[in-house]
């Protein structure tokens, strides 16, 4: 078991040592965020300045939900995997892991691990500096047992994004190209996913649909178990982890079926 | 007869395809109605190849060799008719199958762009799950063979492409696997590493009696390699059979083509015997192979300002050509 598996870490280890190669585009992400944030920061502070809260949040709860999804964002969505996936078989790359003893879905899975492994050790880093520049700004006070539910979560918002676009760059096996199509989608859940705003200061029906997507697992709840707003029990958790399973099977149906379609494009 | 290592039988793939126009909103009009087209590409192709055989596919492009390749590989599914190899039928993609073949593509790399050939190699070492021990002792030979001590440390996207094309074949080649697909493997390479690639494949069929397809629209590629050839036009065999009887029958001739300092006259030049060609500065011969020499020597040593000269082999149209005039 561990043995047939091994090779999978191989490939998560390579694809770290390249996203080191790629520091460049890194610092040049990291500029972007750091201005970002300031933006936002200026932004949501020049809205309160009479004071006063927008839902449940204070003008310090707002900062940390945006410092918090910002660091979840910038972990979870710094890789763009449904283009990955659909360039690879676009370009015919896919015949390489199809036609040795690998498996696909655990290939791609480790690949994109690797590059995750990366990018949340360097902003792990960051997003401490800023968040100690933060502190004398606003009290941060959170719990340890919220850092640890909150590295649960992450993980399950990591997962759940990672099905959603794996599976729609696996779409490419029948609409050849889905550039346009994963653009305007990832312009719709940033709202639905809580990178844009707090899903619970969208609007009533909203939030309605919302409650019954995946999408909020991905930013919303992380940052919601780490400031405390949200509690976790069984509840909390058997919901995403059974989006999780639907999601899962979703992508190896998906999968088979593409590969049944594939005719191994290019060359 | 001892039984053949590859069978193929009546192999047919027919790709179903459709022009696909740009732009999203066509993209979706395609999902739901689109023509459908239909690419006969590999038609009623049946051949048995036996264990330690390097057969050489030639053929024009879009002949359907790569289909035939994946085919074999297991990538694609075939339309209908039968495979066998080692025992396997390759549509079924067992990993027991997988483990004993490679597939070398010349325009497609397998390696780590980012990354140090030798990272690929470390990684299909798990992949195939070669023993430290022969991993090690391939390694030092192959890097040794095709003289790569230095190139397989320096990124892959930093490498010439014969350099690269060692370095695939050498990741292709670690696990001594028993069948070998080589798809184009001297592609847009200078002639001397071209060389370099032939000579390596020529010597590694010979010492570990590996099974080698190589297919190539070179005629040179193949008649320094191959004892057998398989020659496949418009997804059809038609010709399988020793190289040495396929050159006495079609391939009699070898093309001189010369090149003039400055225009000559067309008395002078078509005083030579075998003159296909002549264009101002430009001349060339069809000669048969055991004039060959005398032809050129003649031209060299005539009052001719002679720039350049080179002789060829036919190219693959040609040969086709002959062989269906002989089925006339
Ligand atoms: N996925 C596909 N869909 C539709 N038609 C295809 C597809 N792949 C290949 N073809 C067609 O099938 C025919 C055979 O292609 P193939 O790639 O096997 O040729 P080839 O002999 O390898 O040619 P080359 O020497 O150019 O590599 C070509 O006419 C090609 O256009
Ligand atoms: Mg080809």
């Amino acid at each position: 078991m561990w043995k047939r598996n091994k090779k999978y870490i191989h490939v998560a280890k390579n694809s770290f040592q390249e996203a080191i190669i790629y520091r460049v585009s890194t610092l040049a992400f990291f500029f972007s965020e750091i201005f970002s944030f300031i933006f936002i920061f200026y932004l949501w502070t020049s809205i309160y300045k009479q004071g006063g809260q927008i839902g449940n949040y204070e003008l310090k709860d707002l900062i940390l939900y945006y410092f918090v999804s910002n660091f979840l964002w910038i972990t979870i969505k710094g890789t763009d995997i449904a283009w990955d996936v659909g360039d690879e078989i676009r370009m015919g790359q896919i015949t390489n892991v199809l036609l040795r003893p690998m498996r696909y879905a655990r290939y791609k899975f480790s690949q994109m691990l690797g590059g995750l492994a990366y990018r949340t050790s360097v902003f792990m880093v960051v997003f401490m500096l800023i968040g100690i520049f933060l502190s004398s700004y606003i009290n941060f006070n959170i719990e340890l047992k919220n850092i640890l539910f909150f590295i649960i979560f992450f993980a399950i918002g990591y997962v759940i994004n990672y099905f959603i676009f794996y599976t729609l760059g696996l779409t490419t096996f029948w609409l050849g190209l889905v550039r346009g199509f994963n653009f305007s989608l990832s312009v719709i859940t940033g709202f639905m996913d809580g990178s844009v705003i707090p899903v619970d200061l969208l609007p009533r029906i909203v939030r309605n649909i919302n409650d019954f997507l995946p999408f909020k697992y991905i930013i919303f709840t992380p940052v919601s178990v780490f400031n405390g707003k949200i509690q976790v029990t069984w509840e909390t958790l058997v919901i995403p982890i059974a989006w999780i399973i639907v999601l899962y099977l979703l992508a190896k149906f998906v999968l088979n079926k593409g590969i049944k379609v594939y005719e191994g494009y290019g060359a | 007869m001892k039984k053949a290592i590859i069978e193929v039988r009546k192999l047919n793939k027919t790709y179903e395809y459709s022009n696909k126009k740009e732009g999203l909103k066509n993209s979706f009009r395609d999902l739901f109605k689109r023509k459908k087209l239909y690419k006969h590409a590999v038609k009623d192709v049946s051949f048995d190849i036996q264990e330690g055989e390097l057969v050489g596919f030639l053929g024009p492009n879009g002949a359907g060799k790569t289909t035939t390749l994946k085919m074999l590989s297991g990538i694609l599914t075939p339309s209908s008719g039968e495979m066998k190899i080692m025992g396997f039928d390759p549509s079924k993609r067992e990993e027991k199958y997988q483990m004993q073949f490679a597939f070398v593509m010349g325009q497609k790399s397998q390696l780590w762009w980012d990354l140090p050939a030798m990272e690929s190699f470390i990684l299909n070492k798990e992949i195939y799950e070669i023993s430290d021990k022969d991993f090690k002792e391939r390694l030092d030979e192959f890097v040794e063979l095709l003289d790569v001590k230095d190139v397989i440390y320096k990124q892959v996207r930093q490498l010439s492409l014969g350099e690269r094309m060692k370095c695939e074949l050498i990741a292709s080649l670690l696990h001594a696997p028993k069948v070998l697909f080589l798809d184009e493997p001297t592609i847009g390479m200078d002639v001397v590493a071209q060389k370099n690639i032939r000579d390596f494949i020529k010597k590694y069929n010979k010492e570990k009696k590996v099974t080698i397809i190589l297919t190539s629209h070179y005629m040179e590629d193949i008649l320094q390699l191959c004892e057998r050839i398989i020659i496949i036009n418009l997804g059809q065999v038609i010709y399988d059979g020793p190289m040495d009887a396929l050159i006495r029958k079609y391939a009699a001739n070898k093309l001189i083509s010369v090149s003039f300092e400055n225009e000559v006259k067309s008395e002078d030049v078509e005083k030579f015997e075998f003159l296909k060609k002549f264009e101002g500065a430009q001349a060339s011969f069809d000669v048969p192979r055991e004039k060959v020499k005398d032809v050129a020597r003649e031209i060299l040593s005539s009052n001719l300002p002679v720039k350049d000269i080179d002789i060829s082999e036919e190219d693959v149209d040609a040969i086709i050509r002959n062989i269906y005039v002989e089925k006339k």
